[in-house]
Parts: C-alpha cells; structure tokens; sequence
C-alpha cells in the first residue's frame, strides 16, 4: 500500500520541467519535499493529481497505475491535492467549501470523512464560528485551515500539499504544522509535504526529498537530509 | 405609453429565454455555443418532423424535440467545445469551431428544407390576449411566462441543489473542482444540455408563431445576445433582466422613432454597458489581483 | 474572467450574430450547339443562398415549358446552369462562367435584382441578348438602353408602383387618404419609399413610412406608429412572406385595420402558413396576370401534376415561360441563337408573346424591353378567401377596384 512515483517526467509545452523524479510515500507517514522557488515543487504536486499530464514515467496508488487517470477520478480513488495558493471556493461558504470536499469521499468513506472533520474542527474552533461566511473573506490562516479541513473532507489516502505555509505568520506555521501531524496521525493518510520552510518540515517528516532544478538531488530520513551539510547551507541558511 | 411597456417586457422574455442558453454555459465554461440560433433551428424542424411525420401529439413533439437538441448541445461541447478550450481562458478555438457548426446546421437545414419559411402547424396560443389592458399576442406571452419559470427554476437549482454547488463551484474555478473528484467535464456538458434544451424550446414556441426556416436564429441572435450582455453573461437573473430592458428600450424608441431607430438604440445600450460596467448590469465585477 | 475578456466576448458576439455565410458560384451542365434554330442559354440563380426558391422555379419552368414551345416553334434550345449563390460576388462568378466557358447565346437571370446589376456590365459588353425573367427593379436593372440587350418578361418596379400607387392613393370616400408603406430597410425598400413620397408630393396626399428589419421578431412599433398618424391606406412593400405576416400579426394585436391594405405579391410565397383567414382579410395584393384566369389555371396544373403542389413563386414560373416563348421565336426568325444581334432584333420585332392562351401583341420594341404596360386597366387585384388555406380570388382588374372600391 504505497504511492509511488517512477520516473517521471513532467512539464509545460514542450519543455519538461521534471526529470527522473522516483519517489515513495506511505499510509501515516509524512513525507517533506523541500526546494527552493522554481524548483518544480507545484508541477510535482500536480503532476501527481493529475492536473499536469506527464510524460514519461509511472504512478501507481495501491497497486493501480493511475498516470492516465483523470484528477477527478484520482481525487474519488483518495488521492487529495490541497494546491498552492489553497485555491478555496471564495464565492462560497466555509460549510460549503468543506461539503464540497465531502464529495471525493462519498464513494468510499463519507461517515469517517465526517468524523475525521469534527476531529479537526475541534482542533481549531475558529473555524465553526466562521461557518456561514464567504470563505474568500476568511484571513489567510483561516483559509489554510479551511483548505486542510477541506482535504480531510476528501478522506484522502494520499494527502498532497503544496507550501501550505505559504504566506503564513510563523506563529501560524507552526499550527498549520501542528495539524499536518494530527491528521497524517489520525486519518492514517500518507501525506506529501512541499515546503520551502525546510526547518519546520523537516521536524515534523519521516523522510525527505530535497528537488532542484527538477530533479531529486539527495533523499534520506528527514535527520539525515537536515543535517547534510549541502542541506544545512542551501535551505536552512546555516 | 403603458403598450410599450406591456409589448417591451412581453418580447423580452423571448430574448430572455435564448440569452439562458449562452449565460448558462458561460458561467461554467467560459465558452457559448455560436451556433446558438442553428439550435433553434434544429429544435424546431425536430419538432415539425416528429409532429407531422412521425405523429407525435404536440406536447410529445416538443419535449422529444427540447431533449433531442439538449443532446446534441452535449455532444457539440464533447466534439467541438471541449477539445478547443485546454489551453486556458485565452485559448479561444471553440468560437471558431461552434461559428463553423452554426455554417454546417444552416446549409444543412437550407439543402434539406429550403430557405422558406414553413408553417410549424401546432404549439401556437394562436390568440391575442389582454395584459394590464394591453393586446399581446398569446405565444410571445408564453414565451414570457416560461423565460421567468425557467429562470427562477435555474436559480434554485443553482442554489439549492448539490448539483448546483457543484456547477458554482466550477464556475469559481474549474481545475479546483475537480480536485474534489468533481468533472468539470461533465458540469460542462451537462450545462450544454440543459442550455440548449431551453434553446430549443424557444425555438419551438417561436417558430410555432412565425414558422420554421434555416433562417430562424439571427434575427433574434442580435436581440438574444444583447440581453445577455446588458443583463450580464455570468448571472443567471441577467438574461431576464437584460431582455427586459432591450425589450422596453427598443419598444420604446422604436415607437418614437421608428422601429430601425429601436433597433439601433438597444444596440447602443449595449455598447454603452460594455463601456461602463462591461459584467453587465448583474454581472460579477472581477477583483483586479495585484 | 477579467470586465475587458467581458467586453470583447460581448464585441465578438455582436460581430458573430450579424456574419453571414458566403456561397460560391459554380457550373454546371454543359453545352452542345450545332445546327441551325438552335441556342444555348446560360440560366444564373441562387441554387445555394437565402432564396433558393427563384432557382427551383426558374428551373421547373424550363423543364416544364421548354420541350413544348422548342416543338412549337422548332428550334433546338440548350440550358447550362450557373450558381450565383444568392451573392453579387457569386453572380459575377456565375456569368465570368457562363460567358466564357459556356460560351453561351443569351444569358438568362440573375433572378434578383441586387444580383442582376452586378452581372449587367458584363452581359452588355458580351453583347448578348439577356433575359430577365425575375429580376424586377428598374432602377438598377434598366432594360433597353444602350448599353444591354435586355428584356423582361416580368413586371418592372416602377410599373408595379406607378399601378399600386394609382389604387393607393386614390380617394377614400371622396377625401384624400393618409397612405403609410411599410418598407425594408435596404435600398429596394428605400427606393419605393421615395416613389410613394414623390407620387404623395405630386397628388397632395400624405405619405407616411415605416422601415422593418427582415425577419424582426414583431413590428409593434411600427405599427402604433402608423395607427397614430391616422393611415386608412397601407401598402406592405416587404418581399418575404414572413414579414408579411409578422406585419399583419402585429396589426391584429395592435387592432389597427385600415380600409385599405395591399401587400405585394410576395405575399403569395409562404404568407398563409404563418398567418390566419382573419389576418388577411382584406389584404390584396396587385399583378399584371389574373392567377385565376385561364394562363395560369392551365400553367398551375401543368405545374400541379408535374412537381405536386404550387409554386412559391407564380410569377416567376409565368415570366419564365413568357421569356422562353419570346426567346424561341427570336431565334427562329434570327436563324439561329449565336447571331445575337440579330435574335435582338427578332425579339424587338415580335409580333407577340404568348403564353398558353393568352398573347401580348407587339409586346417589345426598340426602345421598349418591357412586357408590361403600367396600365390599371390591365392589372389586377388579388386576395385571399377565408378558408384556412385561403384560396386566391381576383376581385377584378386595378381599375375596376379604383372606380368602384373592392
Ligand atoms: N504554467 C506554466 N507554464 C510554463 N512554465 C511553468 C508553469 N508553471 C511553472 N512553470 C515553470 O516551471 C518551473 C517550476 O515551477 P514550479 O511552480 O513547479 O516551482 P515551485 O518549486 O513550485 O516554485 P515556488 O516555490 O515558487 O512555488 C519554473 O521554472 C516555472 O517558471
Ligand atoms: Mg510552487
């Protein structure tokens, strides 16, 4: 029971941004992938959902090859992307936006998707008082939470985020971290982690794939990657 | 003065009705079938064929018709729309794919059926009717009552269905919409059906008073699409309201000036809509992102 | 979606619904000459287009008519056929082909006006006796100038208003009327405007106008605007009989029923399906040839039993069987069709046209391309009876109409 990816090869037209990416991820872990701006960190991501279609190389969820697959039917099959940005319905509400999350569990497990929601929502209340208010006017923490709530809305099996810290307070970083780790703990989803904040990801992941220019330059339980003296100079400025 | 308002209101929900068609499929994928007036067409010798061949009863005719043409704007999205919109919102090939269909439907209709207007024979209230103490005919009257029906039906469908959220939210952004394991795809075709059902059945109850020919659309593709733009392509009581005002505007003027000048004047509403507020009066005003 | 994508999606819209489609000319059959009392026409009309119908009829009329009066005057006539797709740009097309490639004798057509001028230099420089079996107006299409050899077997537009004019205008219980004209709004509508404005100036009578779109959904406003100015004569001068009806539809919903009303004889053509016995009631219209009379009883049979049903356009079937009879003698005087001049002179010299059994003595002349004299005692008036498919009734000639009322 894996996500795995085989090289891969990905991009824009006729460029390809991604080359050779092999990559794993299970059930319950939390995987970082960190680099720096333009990277190929978003085109990973929507690579893996489907949004980007690739050009060479596997995907394969739980046994199944899932390249040809559109990212609706990824989505139903629990391969959840929260993409940069959030990218929250901001036209409609916060009850709305989560109920549409609902919709890529409802063939599977919509009555534990529900219960993995209140979970989170009682984790971060401020959510509840928000619930009938146009999420496109929610604070940008807000948003995140939403996004995640709106993820875990999905029950995803393979949870895909993009830079969730994104313009993020570090105070609210750290809570969006703090979540991360709850759900990765109580929903049992594997949970790909691209950051650029490699400090704070690093603490919270198993493992770690550092990407530059596209291609994945080193890889290794997230101790090890963190304290790699290349590591410690390019993304962690020590 | 009170005729020009009762006529101007009453021949606005035609436009109504057939802005609908493109306003729906705009606001879910950001494209409009160009062969809009082709659909009415269509609809309408469906109608006549299946009545005067076939034998349908009227009623029968008309909704095998409406459904038949709300099919074939699905598959007009899968063939034509679909493949000629991947490339973003500034990939703009389908206008050019739908304007070419809307040549084939009229040279078609033309070499099957003659340019002549025939008689559709059935589906016309063929009475005048009195409304606030004007005359109306019973058909353009119909048509009226129907272009609301239809209008309030969309908007609580919209707004009250799942199925509506999830047209909302395809609207908002598709690509996100799919990532809840949602199709756009099939949003986006679904709205081809429903929208060019309503087209079709505008077709046929117009047609029913002036007859069906290949030539049917463009007079009123003009009067359609500028109660679209004037009410505004992405709200749904746009249409309405913008045939509303075309109607009056041209009834208006039309009656002061002559019927070119009225013409002329709800061409020039629209431009000047297009100036000031170019959403449209109910249009959603877009948030310029820095 | 940004306000500006908005703003030329709406452009592009309004620029989309008003294209229209272009056909292309092209043709077809081909020719065979040889002997003597033969002749080759080349026949131009809108087989693709918006109004095919002059091309069906035009043609029925000569698969109809054709063998009958070659046998007649025994000459042998060969038809090639030209698309002019209802287009000036298609009909200049169309006679490059029939000219040059064809080769023909005499050019038959383009039926509609529009197109007919744009053909009538060329035709005139080839010298070629042209035949205008349809197109009507006058104004662009003169027949025997110096410059072509034309001449019509159908009415003139000038004839037609000069006639329409003389029972329009007459008076109405012994005041003079208020006459309205509904028109289209393009330069034929224009022009008759200016002919019952002119006809209005010189007799003292007033005339009001209303232009209507073709295919405009309802004519509402003209309508109140004609009742307001009091109009007690009207005269529909559209060309489709769907906005014949559109008009008369929106005079039953604004209750406006002048004492009199004509319309023209497009009303013929696709009127009475769309409307209803109550809204032609006492609407006519005028034509030099009485459709009941025995011509036309004996040519709609013929019709009838040949292709099942009525022609859209009568007239156009009587012109082109008037045309095909002048023409047949004029080659056989001539000797045969590619001495064009002389076919000219034969047909400025006939002695008369016939058409079944009815004849028109001396019919042109030098100087004279005309069929049809605007003579009120010659026309006629026409209308439709009460019965749902309405039946056409003459209630006698213009003249009669003008003297005693009909
Ligand atoms: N839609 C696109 N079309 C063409 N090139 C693109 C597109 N999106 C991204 N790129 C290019 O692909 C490369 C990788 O971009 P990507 O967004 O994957 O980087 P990233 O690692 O996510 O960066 P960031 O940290 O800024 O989000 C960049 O060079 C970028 O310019
Ligand atoms: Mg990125």
């Amino acid at each position: 029971m894996t996500l795995q990816a085989r090289g891969l090869e990905a991009g824009y037209g006729r460029a390809a941004i991604l080359s050779s990416i092999d990559l794993t991820l299970e059930p319950g872990g939390i995987v970082a992938v960190i680099g720096s701006n333009g990277a190929g960190k978003s085109t990973l991501a929507r690579t893996l959902a489907g949004l980007l279609r690739l050009k060479q190389g596997e995907i394969e969820a739980d046994g199944v090859l899932v390249q040809d697959h559109s990212a609706e039917r990824r989505a139903r099959s629990g391969l959840i992307l929260v993409p940069e940005g959030r990218r929250l319905f901001g036209r409609q509400t916060v009850a709305e936006n989560i109920r549409i999350g609902g919709r890529a569990a409802s063939r599977r497990s919509p009555e534990r998707a529900r219960q993995n929601v209140e979970m989170l929502l009682d984790s971060f209340p401020v959510l509840r008082e928000r619930w009938n208010q146009k999420a496109g006017l929610l604070s940008g923490g807000e948003q995140q939470m939403v996004a995640l709530t709106r993820a875990v809305a999905s029950e995803p099996r393979y949870l895909l985020l993009d830079e969730p810290s994104l313009g993020l307070s570090p105070r609210l970083t750290q809570e969006v971290f703090r979540l991360v780790t709850l759900i990765a703990r109580e929903t049992g989803a594997g949970i790909l982690l691209i950051e650029q904040m490699a400090e704070q990801a690093l603490q919270i992941a198993d493992f770690a794939y550092v990407l530059e220019q596209g291609r994945i330059t080193a890889e290794g339980p997230s101790s090890e990657v963190g304290s790699s003296e290349a590591v410690r100079t390019a993304y962690l400025g020590k | 003065m009170m005729d020009v308002v009762v006529t101007g209101l009453v021949t606005g929900g035609l436009y109504a009705l057939i802005a609908q068609g493109f306003v729906l499929t705009y606001i879910t994928t950001n494209t409009l079938n160009f062969a809009i007036g082709e659909f009415m067409v269509v609809g309408a010798f469906l109608a006549m064929f299946l009545h005067g061949n076939v034998g349908l009863t009227g009623l029968l005719a008309i909704a095998v018709a409406v459904l038949v043409t709300g099919l074939l704007g699905g598959l007009t999205y899968r063939v034509l729309v679909l493949p000629f919109s991947t490339e973003g919102k500034h990939d703009t090939r389908w206008l050019l794919t739908t304007v070419g269909l809307s040549f084939v439907i009229v040279n078609l209709t033309t070499n099957a059926e003659g340019a002549n207007r025939q008689p559709l024979g059935f589906g016309n209230v063929d009475s005048i009717v009195t409304v606030l103490g004007e005359r109306v005919t019973g058909q353009q009257l119909l048509l009226a009552v129907v272009a609301v029906v239809v209008t309030v039906l969309l908007v609580v469908v919209i707004s009250r269905t799942r199925l509506g959220g999830d047209m909302r939210a395809v609207s908002e952004d598709a690509e996100t919409t799919a990532l809840m394991g949602i199709s756009p795809r099939r949003i986006g075709a679904l709205s081809y059906v429903v929208a060019m059902m309503l087209v079709g059945l505008g077709g046929i109850l117009w047609a029913a008073q002036t007859g069906v020919s290949p030539g049917l659309g463009p007079p009123l593709l003009i009067a359609a699409f500028s109660a679209g733009i004037i009410g505004g392509l992405t709200s749904l009581w746009g249409p309405l309201l913008g045939g509303a005002v075309y109607g009056l505007v041209t009834a208006a003027v039309g009656t002061a000036l002559g019927s070119l000048w009225g013409e002329v004047s709800g061409l020039l509403v629209v431009i000047a809509v297009l100036i000031v507020r170019p959403e449209g009066l109910l249009g959603r005003r877009v948030e310029i992102k820095v | 979606m940004s306000a500006r994508r908005l703003a030329k999606v709406g452009a592009l819209l309004l620029t989309a619904s008003v294209a229209t489609a272009c056909g292309s000319g092209s043709s077809e059959s081909s020719s065979s000459r040889d002997a003597a009392d033969s002749a080759v026409i080349g026949v131009i009309g809108p087989k693709t287009g918006p109004a095919p119908q002059f091309w069906t009829e035009t043609n029925r009329a000569i698969q109809l008519f054709a063998p009958k009066i070659e046998k007649q005057y025994g000459v042998h006539l060969t038809f090639t056929y030209a698309d002019d797709a209802g287009t000036p740009a298609g009909a200049s097309r169309a006679v490059q082909t029939v000219l040059n490639e064809d080769n023909v004798d005499a050019v038959m057509g383009p039926p509609q006006s529009a197109q007919a001028l744009q053909v009538a230099d060329v035709v005139g420089r080839a010298q070629r006796p042209w035949l205008l079996h349809s197109a009507s107006n006058a104004t662009l299409v003169p027949t025997a100038g110096d410059t072509n050899w034309a001449f019509r077997t159908a009415y003139n537009s000038d004839d037609l208003s000069d006639v329409s004019g003389q029972v329009l205008f007459a008076p109405i219980d012994g005041k003079d009327p208020v006459v309205g004209i509904i028109y289209s709004a393009d330069a034929f509508g224009q022009a008759a405007l200016e002919t019952f404005k002119t006809y209005g100036e010189q007799h003292g009578v007033q005339v009001v106008g209303e232009s209507m779109q073709t295919g405009a959904t309802d004519f509402n406003s003209g309508i109140s605007r004609l009742k307001a100015a009091g109009v007690d004569s009207l005269f529909i001068n559209m060309t489709s009989g769907a906005d014949i009806a559109t008009v008369t539809e929106s005079m039953a919903v604004d209750d406006f029923d002048p004492v009199r009303k004509y319309a023209t004889a497009n009303v013929l053509a696709d009127y009475r399906g769309l409307a209803s016995p109550s809204e032609w009631k006492g609407l006519y219209f005028i034509d030099p040839e009485n459709f009941n009379g025995s011509a036309y009883k004996a040519i709609l049979s013929a019709y009838k039993s040949r292709f099942g049903g009525v022609p859209d356009l009568y007239t156009t079937v009587f012109n082109t069987y008037a045309m095909l009879d002048a023409y047949a003698q004029a080659v056989k005087t001539a000797g045969s069709g590619d001495d064009y001049s002389a076919v000219r002179d034969a047909l400025e010299n006939l002695p008369a046209v016939h058409v079944e059994d009815q004849s028109y003595e001396k019919p042109f002349g030098p100087g004279d391309g005309e069929l049809d004299e605007p003579d009120a005692a010659d026309w006629y008036v026409m209308g439709f009876d009460d019965t749902p498919q309405g039946n056409i009734v003459t209630l006698g000639t213009v003249q009669h109409c003008i003297d005693k009322g009909c």
